[in-house]
Parts: C-alpha cells; structure tokens; sequence
C-alpha cells in the first residue's frame, strides 16, 4: 500500500511533512558526523602542537634520554602522526582514552568522575537562568518602557557584562566568608562524603536515589553559588531575548484578537503569546550551553568543584596530553549535540520553517 | 511638503536617531571617559609595574592616600586598574581589529563568490564555531610556547573571526542580488570593484555593530584568560590577573579591595561596550522604527 492508496480527502501534507521532518532530522544526523571527525582531528593535532615533550614532563628535567625514547616508545608518540590519530580514534570507540600522563588513573574513570559534576552544574545553572530570565524578560515586555521594564533590562545588561569568576568570588566573600549561609567550595561536607557512595555522581539526583535527604540538601547547598554565578550571563541574555520576543508576538493581530475577545490579560500573556515568544528563547538555551561547558573552567576553579572545566584547565597547567584532549574533545562533542538538539526542536516546533 | 523638509544625510539620521537612545548615549559617555583614561594614563602617572611597590604600605585599605587600597607588594591598586584600562582597550581594539579584517574580507569574497572557496569557507567555520569560544581561545593559548598578552590578542581574535566571515558572508548575499548591483555588473564594472565598492559599504553596518559588542567580548575573556593564568603574566596590571594575583596569592578575601576594584572596573568598561553596542544597533538597523 503506497501513498496514492490513502483518501485525498484527508490533506495529504501532514504525511509528506512527517516524512520530510524525519529525513530532515536523518540529514542533520549525518551531517554531525564529519563535523564530529573535523573536531577530533583538530583537537588532536592541537594537542600534539603544545609545546613541551609528555614524555619528557612525565619524567622530569633530569631523567636520561635513554629513558625519554623509552616512554616515547611506549606511549607510541615514535610512530607516524596519523598512526598515531587512528590508534586514538581506534581506542575511542572501545572506551580507551589512554591514561593521565600526570595521575596515572584512565582518562575515561575521571571524565565518567567528572562529566556528571560539570553536567549537573550546567543544569541547575540553566534552570537558575531560565527561573530569573523568562519571569524578567516577560515582566519587561509587559510593562514596556516603563521603570520596571528600565529595571529588568538594567539587570540583564548588568549579567552580560559580568566576569564570572569575579562574580563568583564577590558571592563567596558575601555569603561564605561573612555570613557563612552558603559552603564556599567543593561538592559535599567532607563528613558526610566519607559514608556516601555516588551512583551517577550528579549528586543531588544520588541523594534522591538513595533516600538521603541530608545528602540532597547538602549538595543542593553547595551548589547553588556556582550555579548562580555561572548561570548569570545566561540569564541575562534569555531576559533580553524574552523580551524583544515577547514584544514583538504582543503586538500581533492574534494577541489584539484575544484581548478584545475580553480574555484577560493574564491569559493572553501565558497562554496566547508566550508560546510563540519561547521560540527564539529556545535557541538562546541551546546556544548557552556552549557558554556554560567554557565558563565552568573559571567557575569551577573559584569553587573549587570538580568537573570537566576544572579537569581541563589542570590538564593544560600540567600539559597533560590524554585529559586535554578527551576533555576538550568531550566538551565540543556534548556543544554541537545540544546545538543539533536545539535546530532539530526549533524544526519540531515551528511549523513555518521547510526542511529541504 | 517636500520643499519644506531638511536634506537629510544618512550621517544626520544616525546622528538624531542616536540622540534618542538613551543606552546608546550613555554607553558612548563611559567609553569616551573609559579611552580617555586609557590614553592618559602615560602621560599623567607614569608607571613602571616591575618597579613598583613599597612593602611597608602592604594591604591597606582604600583611604584618601590610596583611593583603592593596596595589595601584597604595597603596590596602589587604583594606579594599576587605571593603567590596566590602557592594556584592555589596547587587546579589545587591536584583536577585534584583526578579526573584523581577515573574517569579512573572507566573508565578502566567499559570499559574493560563492563556488568551491564559500564551500570551504563554510566547513572551515562551521568547525571554529563547533568549539566554545573560550574554550578554543584557551586551546590556542596552551599551544603557544609561553602565555602571554600577545598570545591571548592572538587567541581572542582567531576566535572571533568566524563571526565576521558568517555575518560578512550573509550581508554580501542579501544585497548581491539588488538592481543597482546588477546595473553596475550591466554596465561591464570589474568584478572586485563591483564588491569592494558597491557591495562592501552597503554591507559595513552590522560588522560595526559587532565589533562594538565583541570588544565587551573580548574584554572579559582576556580577563578570564589573565585569571586563569594564561593571559598576561604578572606585574603586568591586567585586570583579570590582578584578580588572580590576589585569589592564589589567597589575600582576596582578607583585603578584598584586591579583588573589588579590578573586577568594577571590566564590569563597567564592558557594559559601557554593551551599551554602545546596543545604542548603535538600535539606530543603524534599517528595520528600526524611525
């Protein structure tokens, strides 16, 4: 049974689009895989191109250059450049991201350690931004040019302009040093920590797991500093966004329509005009990502938490060879899926758009 | 009607739209006095960091001698926020400079062009921007043999380049196709002279706008850099390292004026930036109400 065999009567396009969504999406998928490949071969050869001999770091100033040749040798670092890239690639595939020239532990044991923590500070930093901005942004087009409006967009100009990690000290110097209401650095009570055994390491989510609200609060106390103050530029940004969004959908016939029905304005902001306006918002969040994976570097060095940014940044001071590049290569990799996700909802959700 | 209204030059309607941006103006008045201050630093205190410091003046708070308070090495911390704005302005301008030139040139060529060089081009970008900004400038940092202001200018600027070449490329390509670019391409005008002379000018206004607001950019993560280390290397007054001098020197929190003042002072020199930015913006995007 073929296409022509369905009635005519019902239009035929929600098929056809169906169709094309899917092979839309099939597209993209494919075309993430070059992209991909590019990635991983400028970050290798990046890599490679740090000044400075692993080998030679791994052992020292003094050792021999019998012993140096002999670690080159083991490491592979004698053989071909490209032999070299596609054993990389090859042990990729099997998990293998070759072990830390400096800890000696496995590459992947740490990013597995470290890639929950970056995750869920990533995540409460976006619902933080998300929480704040919208409720702002919304606010702002709302009242438009009014003093709130001057207020809200004032604060959000304020979070784009702000140095994270100068932020992220201010707050510890307010509420950790002189009041003590928030714990100034790592992800968990050093006591408490002794007895509790992480299942995914995001370690809000392993209290819930494990019924342990002490841990759940502890944890969520932990992380709300760095979470604000990695979540601030985000916030201002989706504010701003919110609100030239939300403007211009208020302005539309539709909205007009729905007010002069006598709906009230209440329903005409949430439900008539803030669908259409989270569109663009969407791609903001998206987009953000890329901003928080970076800004964890600075944030997680001030509080001293320890997920993919911190581990990078100490892979670099170190010249760590096999860290730099997983976590790099991780952090890129996890930056193009989230802004594939975003194209691919913004397909989903906005039936003005054609995929060809 | 029309005999009575003034001739307006699109600099006059620039110029009597920006006066109604509030934001615009106010941003313009913190950037003047932010390059000003820059520019006068050599000239009214000069100043040598690597000789400066009197230890017996170490960690004093802001008093009337020492408007900012000092820092480990009794060094005056508003003398060297104040020479630091001459070293930030120095890598916003001159990285921005370099990114606008090399990415719109390309972006030009690969938008007017098109062809194998904007297939390329486009694989090129598209690989740039698969990487986070600061990410990639921290990349580029950690390969060059040692961390220094130059490097992080280097950094900062490869980074923005794909930027241009995609906002280049895309007003290139909304305007190629215009009757006047056809009438000069009718009239038998060389190819290049078509695009450099016709299209380029047309195309200038969002690249200007840009760059304003990615020297805000650039600003914060040369300070992000100098933090972490990998920027400017001290005595040098950048901003972002005098913080860091202060968080691992680990005196941030017992003389926080250490850190307060530096962190103030990108904080008010990008969003006079973001200001200007949006200021300009809002007056030269064509879609903008009159």
């Amino acid at each position: 049974m073929g296409f022509e065999d369905f009635p005519r009567v019902h239009s035929p396009q929600p098929i056809k689009k169906g169709f094309l969504l899917t092979a839309y999406f099939f597209r993209r998928l494919l075309g993430l895989v070059p992209v991909l490949l590019g990635i991983s071969i400028l970050v290798f050869s990046f890599v490679r191109a740090i000044p400075g001999d692993p080998a030679r770091v791994m052992l020292g100033e003094r050792a021999t250059e019998a012993a140096v040749l002999q670690i080159r040798k083991d490491m592979g670092l004698d053989r071909p450049i490209v032999e070299q890239y596609l054993k990389y690639m090859g042990g990729l595939f099997k998990g293998d991201l070759g072990t830390s020239i400096f800890s000696q532990i496995p590459v992947a044991d740490d990013m597995k350690r470290r890639f929950p923590a970056t995750l869920e500070l990533s995540l409460a930093a976006m619902l933080f931004a998300l929480l704040v901005g919208v409720p702002l942004g919304i606010l702002a087009a709302v009242r438009r040019n009014s003093s709130v409006d001057n207020i809200a967009m004032a604060i959000a100009l304020i979070g784009v302009s702000m140095p994270v990690f100068w932020l992220g000290m201010i707050m510890k110097y307010i509420f950790s040093i002189s009041t003590k209401i928030f714990p100034p650095s790592a992800r968990m009570d050093d006591i408490l920590s002794f007895s509790f055994v992480p299942i995914t390491n995001m370690l809000v989510l392993d209290g819930i797991l494990r019924l342990n609200p002490a841990i759940v609060w502890d944890a969520m106390l932990h992380l709300v500093m760095p979470a604000v103050a990695l979540g601030t530029i985000p916030m201002a940004i989706i504010a701003r966004m919110t609100r030239s969004s939300m403007v211009e959908v208020l302005s539309q016939d539709y909205v007009r329509t729905a007010k002069a029905k006598g709906l009230v304005q209440r329903s005409v902001i949430w439900k008539h005009a803030l669908r259409n306006a989270m569109l663009p918002v969407i791609t903001v969040v998206g987009l953000s990502f890329g901003g928080l994976l970076s800004g964890a570097v600075l944030t997680e060095s001030i509080f001293a938490w320890s997920g993919v940014g911190s581990w990078i940044y100490e892979g670099i001071s170190q010249r760590d060879y096999p860290v730099i590049q997983s976590g790099v290569l991780l952090v890129s990799f996890v930056f193009v899926v989230v802004n594939l996700m975003v194209d691919m909802s913004y397909a989903l959700f906005d039936p003005r758009i054609q995929y060809r | 009607m029309l005999a009575a209204a003034k001739i307006e030059t699109p600099f006059s309607i620039i110029r009597r739209r920006f006066r109604k941006s509030a934001p615009g103006k106010f941003g313009l008045a913190l950037t003047i006095l932010f390059v000003a201050l820059a520019l006068l630093a050599p000239v009214l205190r000069p100043y040598d960091a690597s000789m400066d410091g009197n230890l017996s003046e170490k960690f004093q708070a802001p008093s009337v001698q020492h408007l900012m308070g000092t820092d480990d090495l009794g060094r005056d911390i508003a003398v060297r926020v104040w020479h630091g704005a001459q070293i930030s302005l120095r890598v916003g301008v001159i990285s921005v400079s370099i990114a606008l030139f090399i990415g719109s040139f390309f972006g030009f060529l690969a938008g007017f062009f098109g062809g194998w060089f904007d297939t390329v081009l486009g694989w090129i970008t598209d690989l740039m921007l698969a990487f986070p900004g600061t990410l990639l400038a921290i990349g580029i940092v950690a390969i060059s043999p040692k961390p220094s202001l130059e490097t992080t200018l280097l950094a900062i600027s490869i980074v923005q380049i794909p930027v241009y070449i995609r906002l280049a490329r895309g007003s290139v390509l909304g305007l190629r196709d215009l009757e006047y670019v056809q009438a000069a391409n009718a009239l038998g005008a060389n190819r290049l002279r078509v695009l450099f002379k016709h299209l380029v000018p047309n195309a200038l206004t969002p690249l200007l706008v840009q760059a304003t607001l990615s020297i805000a950019t650039a600003t914060l993560e040369t300070a992000g850099l100098g933090f972490l280390g990998l920027g400017a290397q001290p005595p040098t007054p950048e901003w972002g390292t005098m913080i860091a001098d202060a968080f691992r020197g680990a005196y941030w929190d017992s003389a926080p004026w250490t850190t307060i003042f530096p962190g103030l002072a990108i904080l008010v020199s990008v969003l006079g930036y973001n200001l200007l930015g949006d200021g300009l913006r809002d007056v030269l995007d064509p879609r903008a109400v009159n």
